[in-house]
């Protein structure tokens, strides 16, 4: 059962804001979502390997040659906010 | 109240890749800002990454000169947090399988301190901080991080810094980084904690951060065991945190930090595949890998019968060593190298702030230069004086000796005649001489050299001295 | 026949000029797309026509995968604005083709949905019905097809969001095997879960497209070097011997008889064509949609963070300082940019990787979605392809799900299990229901089988005329 106080958490390591009335929503709604999910704890999977990529492949590397970086101008027309090349941000306070 | 302090150390390395761990960007430092970056190491929607494989090669290289357990099987992990130099918000780390795990390095003392895993991870961008805002350089994102953790296995800040020295060397003689703290290519954060002397359960430990030099490190950490004794001792309790070094104030003090407890949400990398790394790869990795400092260490002492002293002054540069061996393939007497390397050569080094691969002085030029005291053309004061010349010129010992006439004069004719002089002018030291004490004739030497300008050969005037004062 | 209407292989075969072609098609969305909603944007158009098997073909892109210079915002208000410096690795491969870019479709924000009503830019509405979904997440390209605005189009596959769409507007809608197209310059969602795939107004068309996009990638460490073949050979008139696999948990309770019944008059015809049925058991099918629920959206919450307004894309301020400037700034940002069910996707996958929760969440899921692998590849030891309806139901009233996610998320119940598995999937026309809406048959095959695929689709296409009916508008 995921409650209010896990909900407020996870918003905040989300990083997305929410108003009382929407934690509110959410709470029942992945409540409802969670329930639903909890049907796979009707299998008993202690002796099953998980799945993470569904095709055996593996060593996938690539030499260390250099390639073209963009050039920064193209850089720089992406950037909401910017300053001598770089991306402009509130001040990050350490 | 004693208490016993608990280190352990975090060491993040860049690795000597020419591109960055998961995308084609140069690693060069010091260029234009976002210069080096693409879709990949920006981060951008709908962008993927693919492993470099040399940033995995030296991973293991590094393993295996640490004493590390390679795994055969490796996956990375996403490592999720915010932060605005991390423009995927996740870091592509390893997790529960990292390259490497159960490697160790042994202090002078005999002392081993446990590396508890390697591997390998991106690193973020740069912030450059304003009056009023932050600025994001992302040429360092996506570079190859190396993360060599350390068991809490030290308990000095010197253990700490002697740890770091002998990583440090161990990675500059397999040339996997040039471990410059300056430009970040090597950065250190240590967790440390007291516990009551005989105490088994870890005190409350706290992580300090942003310190630019081994130096810092223990003095943050000596810092840090004064400002934690205090507080236990006056009953306080330790607060978990994450402490930063101030380098000026020389006090480390609390991010004080408003975020809640990590939670990486760590999960395996859908976007890259496993690896399995078979033995024989393993195996080449390890061919590659040359005599380590604390070998050459041993075999210097063992073999060339160098003074332990010696040998670990010359081991602690590997260039340095490397010149040491190559004038030992050129002259047989190691000791003596040793001897002038440690000695002229260090201090000419030291004053010039030069490596010893920049010197004009090349080994040939240097077993030269022995050769030539070796056969009395020069004694060694004047010697030292040719030195100095070889490196500001380049030329040989040989060339320099005989242009600016600095052999030593050992024709009998010449020498008679000055110290016929020095013994006229002397009574006194002749005198004492002949009254039985022997080392006046020592004074009676240096007047002779004084005359020669120092060209004389102090042992042929010894003789004629001698023979005069019968 | 108008221009607009034709097939990509009748505009080649016909030689019909290609400039004509997207006039027509353009003409085509001033008069429809005001009722269908289908198109986001034109791209603009070349002043050559290019070279190569697609040459000049108007193919139509999802909103999700990246034009250089090209608004591609996954129908988000988060990414508006964003032009990409760089070309996903099909869009290359479509200009190395010689086709024409012609506009970016319609979806559900960041591919999360089954309906395209979760579009920052509202709804798309079915063609053959606008009072009823398009289905999703790529209902602009299923629709635009279906509609006439485009000859060909590309979507994105995360747990049916090609096929059920395609099946809803009555298109060819195929998901390859997952690592047969390059997911570089695919907007992720699902990053284990997502490939790239045609909607088409056939099944030549579908294989078409698909020679074009297929194959090995070295900047997509998942995309997988096997030879690419020649697809349009698949397409014959063939099914002697091939084995069809029903699978009964797909024709239980919850499914429209009126689609139960299209699929078994189809299987008839495969019957009747020489193909050998057999029922099979794919036994953890029920745990399929928790699975992906659990897989798609914890991968989801990870490849999302992102969206932060630091580099690119929205940009907001909270309205009071809470923490710092910049922490608002994520939270507002992030708040005011996702839509509600982004928001929720986002949190369920959050909470599913947070502390404590990874193993009974994420783990489990993961090891289920073993199970899940293993039925499909016990079956494929016994038949050659494996023949389901694409979805239980025709397409449904818009907002009628909308207040429901669960009920929303049962929708892809058809689908779902092919992604987890990561094999290949189509769906194809095979009747219509009362309510004059279309109903798709999904035929899937073992990994890098898409062959089979073509041939049975082909085959079956070939029998009948579901493929030329047209929506009237």
């Amino acid at each position: 059962m995921i409650t209010r106080k896990d909900v407020e958490y996870v918003a905040k390591l989300a990083r997305i804001g929410f108003s009382e009335s929407e934690i509110e929503q959410f709470t029942k709604e992945l409540s409802a979502i969670l329930e639903y999910i909890g049907k796979l704890n009707e299998l008993d999977v202690s002796k099953v390997e998980p799945t993470s990529h569904v095709l055996p492949i593996k060593n996938v590397y690539r030499e260390d040659v250099l390639k073209k970086s963009l050039p920064v101008s193209d850089v720089m027309k992406i950037a909401v906010v910017k300053d001598k090349n770089q991306f402009k941000v509130p001040k990050v306070i350490e | 109240m004693q208490y016993e302090t608990v280190i352990g150390l975090e060491v993040h390395v860049h690795l000597k890749t020419k591109t960055k761990a998961f995308c084609g960007c140069s690693t060069e430092y010091g260029k234009e800002p976002n210069s080096q970056t693409c879709p990949v190491c920006l981060g951008l929607p709908g962008s993927l990454p693919v492993l470099n494989k040399m940033a995995l090669e030296l991973t293991i290289k590094t393993a295996l000169a640490l004493n590390c357990t390679v795994n055969n099987y490796l996956k990375f992990d996403r490592k999720n947090y915010y932060y605005p130099d991390l423009p995927k918000n996740y870091q592509i780390s390893q997790y529960d399988m990292p390259i490497s795990s159960n490697g160790f390095i042994i202090l002078t003392s005999g002392k081993k301190i446990r590396i508890k895993r390697a591997h390998l991870e991106e690193d973020a961008g740069k912030l450059i901080h304003e009056k009023d805002s932050s600025l994001v350089d992302y040429n360092r994102s996506g570079m190859p991080l190396l993360e060599i953790v350390s068991e809490p296995d030290i308990n000095s800040p010197d253990e700490a810094y002697e740890y770091l020295s002998k990583l440090k060397l161990v990675l500059q003689y397999i040339g996997i980084s040039d471990c410059d703290m300056e430009k970040g290519s090597l950065r250190c954060d240590a967790n440390i904690s007291l516990r009551k002397m005989g105490a088994k359960e870890l005190g409350v430990k706290t992580e300090l951060k942003n310190m630019n030099s081994f130096k810092a490190v223990r003095e943050a950490l000596g810092f840090e065991i004064k400002r934690q004794t205090e507080a236990l001792n006056n009953g306080e309790r330790i607060i978990q945190d994450t402490r930063l070094w101030d380098d000026q104030k020389e006090i480390t003090t609390s991010m004080r930090s408003k975020e809640e407890a990590h939670d990486y949400r760590y999960f395996p990398e859908p976007d890259l595949v496993p690896f399995s790394i078979e033995n024989k790869f393993i195996e080449e990795i390890k061919k590659e890998i040359p005599e380590l400092p604390q070998m050459r260490f041993e075999r210097f002492v063992k073999d060339l019968q160098l003074s332990e002293y010696d040998a670990n002054v010359i081991i602690q540069d590997k260039n340095f060593a490397d010149y040491f061996e190559e004038c030992t393939r050129l002259y047989k007497n190691a000791k003596k190298i040793s001897n002038w390397l440690c000695g002229a050569v260090l201090s000419e080094l030291n004053s010039r702030k030069v490596d010893i691969q920049e010197l004009k002085l090349k080994p040939k030029d240097l077993i030269g230069l022995i050769e030539e005291t070796e056969k009395g053309t020069v004694s060694n004061l004047v010697a030292k004086e040719v030195l100095t010349q070889i490196i500001d010129t380049g030329k040989s010992a040989h060339a320099i000796i005989s242009e600016k006439g600095m052999a030593q004069v050992s024709d009998e004719g010449a020498l008679e005649k000055l110290a016929d002089e020095a013994i006229k002018e002397n009574p006194k030291s002749v005198e004492s001489y002949k009254s039985g004490k022997e080392n006046a004739i020592m004074f009676l030497v240096g007047q002779v050299m004084k005359k020669s300008g120092g060209k004389a050969n102090p042992k042929v005037v010894g003789e004629i001295l001698k023979r005069r004062l019968i | 026949m108008n221009l607009h209407e034709l097939t990509a292989h009748q505009i080649i075969k016909d030689k019909v000029n290609p400039r004509e072609v997207r006039k027509s098609l353009e003409e085509r969305i001033a008069s429809v797309d005001k009722k269908v909603k289908a198109v986001l944007r034109l791209c603009p158009d070349e002043a050559e026509v290019g070279k190569g098997v697609l040459s000049g073909i108007p193919i139509a892109t999802k909103d999700n995968i990246c034009i250089k210079d090209n608004l591609t915002t996954c129908a988000s208000h988060i990414l508006d604005g964003f032009k990409p410096p760089y070309d996903a690795t099909v869009i290359s491969k479509l200009r190395n083709a010689g086709a024409s870019l012609f506009c970016s479709t319609n979806m559900d924000e960041f591919a999360f949905g089954s309906s395209t009503e979760n579009s920052f830019y509202g709804p798309t509405h079915n063609p053959w019905d606008t009072t009823r979904v398009p289905g999703g997440s790529s209902g602009g390209s299923a629709a635009a097809v279906s509609a006439g605005e485009a000859t060909m189009a590309l979507g994105s596959d995360t747990g049916g969001s090609i096929r059920q769409p395609a099946s809803f507007c009555g298109v060819v809608g195929l998901k390859p095997t997952y690592g047969r197209v390059s997911r570089y310059g695919l907007i992720a969602f699902g990053s284990s879960l997502d490939q790239i795939g045609p909607l088409t107004k056939d099944v030549e068309d579908s294989a078409l497209l698909l020679n074009v996009i297929a194959g090995y990638d070295p900047n997509d460490s998942t995309s997988v070097d096997v030879l690419v073949p020649d697809y349009t050979k698949s397409l014959v008139k063939d099914v002697k011997g091939l084995k069809i696999g029903i699978p009964k948990e797909y024709f239980i309770e919850g499914i429209d008889k009126e689609v139960k019944d299209a699929v078994d008059q189809a299987i008839n015809l495969l019957k009747k064509s020489g193909a050998d049925y057999k029922e099979i058991s794919l036994p953890h099918t029920e745990y399929a949609v928790p699975t992906y629920y659990i897989v798609a959206t914890s991968e989801a919450s990870s490849n999302l963070a992102r969206f932060d307004g630091v580099q690119y894309g929205l940009r907001s301020k909270a309205a009071k300082k809470e923490v710092s400037d910049l922490i608002d700034m994520y939270f507002a940002t992030r708040e005011a940019g996702f839509g509600k069910e982004a928001k929720r996707r986002i949190m369920l996958g959050t909470y599913a990787l947070s502390a404590g929760y990874y193993e009974a969440y994420y783990l489990r899921a993961l090891k289920v979605r073993t199970l899940i692998k293993r039925d499909f590849d016990e079956a494929f030891k016994s038949v050659d392809c494996i023949i389901t309806p694409t979805s239980p139901t025709d397409a449904f009233k818009i907002g009628e799900k909308t207040e429901d996610p669960l009920s929303m998320y049962l929708s892809d119940i058809f689908t779902i299990s092919t992604n987890l598995a990561g094999i290949p999937g189509i769906s194809i026309p095979c009747g219509f229901t009362k309510n004059n809406l279309p109903i798709g048959l999904q035929i899937l095959a073992k990994p890098f089988a898409e062959e089979t695929l073509f041939r049975v689709a082909y085959t079956y296409e070939q029998g009948t005329e579901w493929h030329k009916q047209k929506p009237k508008l």
